[in-house]
């Protein structure tokens, strides 16, 4: 049984035909981020476990959420923050300061 | 109960758990949970047009790579490991994983559907490129093999068959040719290029660490159980799987990067691979065979491989934690 890889003329006659149809696979219809969204991540931010809270880090678009993270005791939830686009100027800056490496390396290259 | 059986009239309580790590990956998968278009990729447009050919490549070339392969790991998890584990937690780890593959291959496909990219020249690397056609053809001898035999998981050669496929999936085509896409693609980003594209990287990265964690466990436990199964000639075979795996990684990126982008060049991400071999090599109690340090410092704030080391340790303090919270 042939399952995988895209050598076989078969697929490459589907994919062809799938060039002339300009519609995409989906309508990508959920929302970009949700308030209930939010408000599990707020929940997520709170969480013992440093695993949870990097997760929060990573996707929150909350700035005092992220905020507060930004002052977490672990060095990874930091770095999530860091990485994280929606973090604010003030955040960043705070961040900038940090005294891992890997969390200031992240605030400062987002800052350029 | 052990880890591996048939899964058809064990597997249905979920209390007690055996296997607390596979809950905790649970979790942890849980609250990664995203959607593609939280991410607005149509501002990376004009980054994307203004990209050189050779960046246009590279970005082709990754997207044909793994918009296929994502799906092609559901098939290896629904054929190769889902049907052989016993444990209801690790199957509820495994519908959330299987999921999430789902949402990595709808989010290459938005990708796909948002940048000007050629579908039928992308995929047609997967013909021309030989080096692609390697990496393809390994995949497809195991997956053949997951997808046409049943495995006889009472016996030893048949729980080996069970590690093989592991490695094969996880291990190498998650764990190792994977992270190597991820810091080609994350590299834009190091470049303030494909910012929103650099963050849904970061998302998958993230999910797929956890990937990492729940088949090193797996195999690991499997190991533990079943002392039968890890002869020396069997530890010499999967650790050669890696280091060929290695080898071809290292043609791959000759065609992905002939000339070298935005800072990287063949070398520079085959010194990744052999970084992230050693790892996963550690990680299976082999040591490290290249030795070599990472180039690409900043991909280790972009993933979560170095916490695997003490994983087991990690469980049993966030364990404590729980406890007095709940107390």
């Amino acid at each position: 049984m042939s399952c995988v890889g895209f050598w076989t003329e078969s697929q490459r006659r589907r994919l062809r035909l799938a060039a002339l149809d300009p519609r995409p696979v989906s309508r990508f219809l959920s929302p970009p981020s949700s308030d209930s969204k939010q408000r599990r991540i707020r929940l997520l931010s709170l969480d013992p476990r440093p695993e949870i809270r990097e997760s929060a880090a990573l996707h929150a678009r909350d700035d005092g959420v992220l905020h507060r993270l930004a002052t977490d005791g672990e060095a990874s939830v930091r770095a999530a923050v860091a990485r994280n686009r929606y973090c604010s100027r003030d955040t960043r800056e705070l961040l900038s300061q940090d005294p891992d490496e890997i969390v200031r390396g992240w605030a400062n290259w987002y800052a350029e | 109960m052990p880890i591996l059986g048939t899964g058809i009239q064990e597997g249905l309580l979920l209390k007690p758990v055996t296997y607390q790590w596979a809950m905790d990956l649970y979790d942890q998968a849980v609250a990664n949970t995203w959607f593609p278009n939280e991410v607005q990729l149509g501002e990376d447009l004009s980054d994307f047009e203004k990209m050189s050919d050779d960046e246009r490549h590279a970005l082709t070339h990754l997207m044909s790579y793994f918009n296929p392969n994502e799906l092609l790991v559901n098939k290896a998890l629904a054929f190769g490991v889902y049907p052989y584990v016993n444990a209801a937690e690790c199957h509820l780890y495994l519908a959330k994983q299987m999921w999430e593959e789902a949402n990595h291959c709808m989010s290459f496909e938005y990708v796909l559907e948002t940048f000007p990219i050629d579908r039928e020249a992308a995929y047609e690397s997967h013909v021309t490129v030989p080096s692609m056609a390697a990496k393809e053809a390994f995949e497809v001898k195991f997956i053949t093999r997951m997808t046409e035999q049943s495995l006889d998981i009472t016996t030893t050669e048949g729980k080996q068959d069970f590690v093989r496929n592991l490695v094969a999936y996880n291990v190498i085509l998650e764990g190792i040719w994977f992270y190597s896409g991820f810091m080609v693609a994350l590299s834009f980003r190091q470049r303030n290029l494909l910012r929103n594209f650099g963050s849904l990287i970061d998302w998958i990265v993230r999910d797929e660490s956890l990937h990492l964690k729940f088949g090193i466990n797996l195999i690991l436990t499997v190991l533990e159980e079943n002392p039968d199964v890890a002869t020396p000639e069997f530890a010499e075979e999967i650790k050669q799987m890696i280091l060929d795996a290695v080898t071809m990684e290292e043609a791959y990126n000759r065609d992905l990067l002939p000339n070298g982008i935005l800072g990287l060049n063949a070398d520079y991400i085959n010194t990744y691979v052999q970084y992230l071999a050693d790892r996963r090599l550690e990680e299976l109690g082999f040591g490290a065979h290249y030795g070599v340090a990472n180039p690409a410092k900043w991909m280790a704030a972009a993933n979560d491989t170095l916490e695997l080391v003490n994983f087991f340790e990690s469980i049993n303090t966030s364990y404590e934690v729980n406890a007095k919270a709940g107390s």
